[in-house]
C-alpha cells in the first residue's frame, strides 16, 4: 500500500473497527433473542405436558382405581379406611376369576362375535355406500333416507321385537342370534358413502369405459382408496360390538354362549362379596379393546378426519 | 362404413328440457371430429350418450353399423378420456395405462410389451413406476390418453382433454394429439369450447348451441362460409365485427348504409363488391335491413385496391402479438377490433381512416341471423 492513501486507510480501518463492533452487538443481541425464544417455547411445552398429564390422570383415575382394586384382597376393600393402594399385592383375584367362570370360553365367543360383525359390517355397508354413492337407480334417495332414518330410532326401543324375531327364528342361544343382526350399520354406511363421494364420478365411469365390473371396481379401486375409512370403521365396530351388553344378556342363556361381558356379570351373582374379583375379570377382558385401540387409533383418527378434511 | 351414426338424437331432462335437440351426425372412419360450442351447449351431453354413460332420451345411435342406444359402454369398444383425468389414485402410471388390458385379461408379456410401447410413444417411461399425485398436469393428460389408447380402440372421445393445462402446454400437447392421431389412425371424437382448438385439430367440426347444431363443416369452410351470425361470431380469433344497416339499391350498385353514424364517421355508405351482390340479389332481405360482418384482418390502414370502403374511427387501444397488431375501436356504440400487421404503425387515441376489403364480407339477416352468403356445399354438388 502507498504512503499517501494511509490516513486513507486508517480512516478506513476505523470505521470498519465501527462496523465490527456494531456488527459483534447485532450478532449477540440476535443469540439473546435466540435463547429467549427458546427458553420459551421449552418453557410452554413443559406447560403443556403438565396440563396433558394431568388432565389424563384425572380422566383415568377410574381405570386406575380398578386395577389397583383388582390387586386386593377384598377383606382391605371392605374397611372403613381410605385403601387406594393395595397393602397386600395380590394375585388371587385373578386366578379365582379365571376359576370360577369359564373366562377363556367367553373371551373366544366375544372375539367372535365381534369380529364377525366387524367383517360383516365392513363387507355390507361398503357395498351398500358404493350402491348409494356410484349407481344410478328409482328411489336410491328415497332407499337413503330411510336407511338414515333407521339411525334416529335408539336401539333400545326395537330390542323386545328384535328379539322376538330371533325367537321365533329359533336362533336363541346361538352365535346366529348374536351376530346376524348386526350385521350392517346405517351409520357404517353414512361413513362410507360420505368418503365415496369424495371421490369423482368420473372414476367410476372411466373404470366402466375400461370394461371394469362393478365388484372389481370396489375390490381394485375403492377399497384400496379407503383404507383408512376401512381402518377406522373396523376398530369403532370391534370396539362397540365388543362392549355390546343388553343384546347378548337377553339372548344368550348357556356359558357355551355368553360373552365375556355377560360372564364378568355372573362373577358377581355367584358370591356377593366379589367385587374385587369381578374387577380383576374387567381388568383383563379390558385388554383387548385397549391393545386394538392402540393398535388402530392413527387408523381410527385418520380414518375419521380424512373424509372431512379433503386432501 | 361409417363409424358413429347419430339420427335424431335427443336428451331431455325432467318433463321437457331439452339439452340436446334433433342431433344428426354421421362420422366417417378415421376422422377427427370436433365438437365446439359455448359452455354448457350440450356437447358433454352428446359424448357421454355416445359412450353409454348417458341414456339416449330419443333417436337412434349407430356404432359401425350397429344398433347401440342399449349397449352397455364397455360393449361399445371405445375408449374416453376425462377432463379430470380419472387416474386410479392409488396404481403406478404402469398400473393405470394397463388397467383397461388387466380388466380383458390379456397376458402379461403383450400388456408389458403395449404398455412400454404406448409409454415410449408419450414420453411416460421414466415415470412408470411412480403414482398420479407425483406428476405434473401434463403427464398426467398423457397417463389418462395412454389408458385411453393402449387398447388401440376404433373410436376415442375426448371431453376437454387440455382445458386442466396451461397455455403453453395446451398447444403442446395440441400437436401431440395431432400426432397421435395420424399414428393410430382412429376415429376421434373431441370436445372443447375453444375454437382454436377446434380449428387446429379437427378434420371437421361440430358448431352447437343450446343443443342444436350450427353447422358442419372442416375449419376452413367454417371460417370462410359460416352459416349464421353465431358460427360467424364462434369461429375465428379476434372475432368476426358486426355492423347494423340497410341494404339499398340504386341503380346497378347495392349499397350497404351504416345505420348510426360514429362521431368521426363522414361517410357512411359502402358499395358493395359484385360477389355479395349477386348473393343478395338471389335471395329475399326481409325489411331491407341487414346485418355486415367483417373479420378483423379486412381492416386496413393502407387502401389497398379501389373498391376498398372505408370508416373514420377513433382507435383506443392497441394490442401487439408479434406479428399482429390489434387496434381497438368503437363504432356503432360496440367495440370492434381492426387486425393489421406488425409493421403498421398505429397510435392509441388517434383519428385513423380504416379500409375495408368487402370482397369476402358475410351478411346476415337482421332477424333469423342466417348468412346470406353461405353456400351450401351440398346444394353446390348437386348443382
Ligand atoms: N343431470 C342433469 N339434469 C339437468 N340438467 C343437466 C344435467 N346434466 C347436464 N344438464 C344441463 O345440460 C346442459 C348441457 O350440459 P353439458 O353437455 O355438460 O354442456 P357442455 O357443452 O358445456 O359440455 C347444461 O345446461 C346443463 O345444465
Ligand atoms: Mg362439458
Amino acid at each position: 500500500m502507498s504512503e499517501t492513501v494511509v490516513t486513507d486507510t486508517v480512516t478506513t480501518s476505523a470505521i470498519k473497527g465501527r462496523d465490527a463492533a456494531m456488527s459483534m452487538a447485532v450478532a449477540e443481541a440476535k443469540e439473546r433473542q435466540k435463547i429467549k425464544q427458546k427458553h420459551r417455547k421449552i418453557k410452554n411445552m413443559s406447560l403443556r405436558i403438565l396440563a396433558n398429564t394431568l388432565m389424563a390422570l384425572i380422566v383415568l383415575c377410574p381405570l386406575l382405581y380398578a386395577i389397583s382394586v383388582a390387586f386386593m384382597p377384598s377383606g382391605e376393600l371392605f374397611t372403613m379406611d381410605m385403601n387406594i393402594l393395595p397393602k397386600h399385592p395380590t394375585l388371587v383375584n385373578f386366578a379365582q376369576a379365571l376359576v370360577k367362570i369359564p373366562l377363556a370360553k367367553f373371551v373366544i365367543n366375544s372375539f367372535l362375535v365381534a369380529g364377525l360383525i366387524t367383517i360383516g359390517q365392513i363387507v355390507s355397508c361398503s357395498l351398500a355406500a358404493f350402491s348409494f354413492s356410484f349407481l344410478e337407480y328409482k328411489g336410491k334417495d328415497l332407499l337413503f333416507m330411510l336407511v338414515m332414518a333407521t339411525m334416529m330410532v335408539p336401539g333400545e326401543a326395537v330390542i323386545i321385537s328384535n328379539y322376538l324375531t330371533v325367537s321365533g327364528l329359533g336362533w336363541l342361544d346361538t352365535y346366529k342370534g348374536l351376530i346376524i343382526p348386526y350385521l350392517t350399520s346405517a351409520m357404517g354406511i353414512f361413513l362410507f358413502r360420505q368418503f365415496y363421494l369424495s371421490f369423482p364420478i368420473s372414476l367410476y365411469e372411466s373404470a366402466k369405459i375400461d370394461g371394469c365390473s362393478n365388484l372389481r371396481f370396489v375390490l381394485k379401486i375403492l377399497i384400496p382408496l379407503t383404507k383408512s375409512a376401512i381402518g377406522a370403521m373396523a376398530v369403532y365396530t370391534f370396539i362397540n360390538a365388543w362392549n355390546m351388553y343388553m343384546w347378548p344378556l337377553l339372548v344368550t342363556g348357556s356359558d357355551q354362549m355368553r360373552t365375556v361381558q355377560i360372564g364378568i356379570g355372573m362373577l358377581n351373582s355367584v358370591d356377593a362379596q366379589s367385587i374385587s374379583l369381578m374387577i380383576a375379570g374387567v381388568v383383563m377382558i379390558i385388554l383387548p379393546s385397549i391393545s386394538i385401540f392402540i393398535v388402530g387409533q392413527k387408523q381410527l383418527i385418520r380414518g375419521m378426519f380424512s373424509g372431512a378434511v379433503k386432501g | 362404413m361409417a363409424e358413429v351414426v347419430l339420427k335424431n338424437v335427443y336428451k331431455t331432462y325432467g318433463e321437457n328440457v331439452n339439452v340436446v335437440k334433433d342431433f344428426n351426425l354421421e362420422v366417417k372412419e378415421k376422422e377427427f371430429i370436433v365438437f365446439v360450442g359455448p359452455s354448457g351447449c350440450g356437447k358433454s351431453t352428446t359424448l357421454r350418450m355416445i359412450a353409454g354413460l348417458e341414456e339416449i332420451s330419443d333417436g337412434e345411435l349407430y356404432l359401425q353399423d350397429e344398433f347401440a342406444n342399449f349397449l352397455e359402454p364397455k360393449e361399445r369398444n371405445l375408449a374416453f378420456v376425462f377432463q379430470s383425468y380419472a387416474l386410479y389414485p392409488t396404481m403406478s402410471v404402469y398400473e393405470n395405462i394397463a388397467f383397461s388390458l388387466r380388466v380383458r385379461k390379456v397376458n402379461k408379456d403383450e400388456v408389458d410389451k403395449r404398455v412400454r410401447e404406448v409409454a415410449e410413444m408419450l414420453g411416460l417411461t421414466a415415470v412408470l413406476p411412480n403414482r398420479p399425485k407425483d406428476l405434473s398436469g401434463g403427464q398426467k393428460q398423457r397417463v389418462a390418453i395412454g389408458n385411453a389408447i393402449i387398447r388401440n380402440p376404433k373410436l376415442l372421445l375426448m371431453d376437454e382433454p387440455l382445458s386442466n393445462l396451461d397455455a403453453k402446454l395446451r398447444t403442446q400437447m395440441r400437436v401431440e394429439l395431432a400426432k397421435i392421431h395420424e399414428k393410430l389412425q382412429n376415429t376421434i371424437i373431441y370436445v372443447t369450447h375453444d375454437q382454436i382448438e377446434a380449428m387446429t385439430l379437427g378434420t371437421r367440426i361440430v358448431v352447437m348451441k343450446d343443443g342444436i347444431i350450427q353447422q358442419v363443416d372442416s375449419p376452413k369452410k367454417l371460417y370462410q362460409n359460416p352459416i349464421n351470425r353465431f358460427v360467424a361470431s364462434f369461429i375465428g380469433s379476434p372475432s368476426m365485427n358486426f355492423m347494423d344497416g340497410r341494404i339499398q339499391i340504386n341503380g346497378d350498385h347495392m349499397y350497404f348504409d351504416v345505420l348510426t353514424k360514429s362521431r368521426f364517421d363522414e361517410k357512411s355508405k359502402f358499395l358493395l363488391p359484385n360477389k355479395v351482390k349477386r348473393a343478395l340479389e338471389d335471395r329475399f332481405i326481409r325489411g331491407n335491413e341487414a346485418i355486415l360482418g367483417i373479420r378483423p384482418e379486412k381492416f386496413s390502414y393502407k387502401q389497398k385496391s379501389e373498391n376498398d370502403q372505408y370508416i373514420d374511427v377513433w382507435v383506443h387501444a392497441r394490442e401487439l402479438l408479434g406479428s399482429d397488431i390489434y387496434a381497438y375501436f368503437e363504432f356503432q356504440g360496440k367495440q370492434m377490433i381492426a387486425s393489421v400487421p406488425a409493421d403498421t404503425e398505429v397510435e392509441v387515441d388517434s383519428h385513423v381512416r380504416l379500409y375495408i376489403d368487402l370482397t369476402d364480407a358475410c351478411v346476415f339477416d337482421k332477424e333469423t341471423e342466417e348468412n346470406y352468403m353461405y353456400i351450401d356445399s351440398r346444394e353446390e354438388k348437386r348443382a
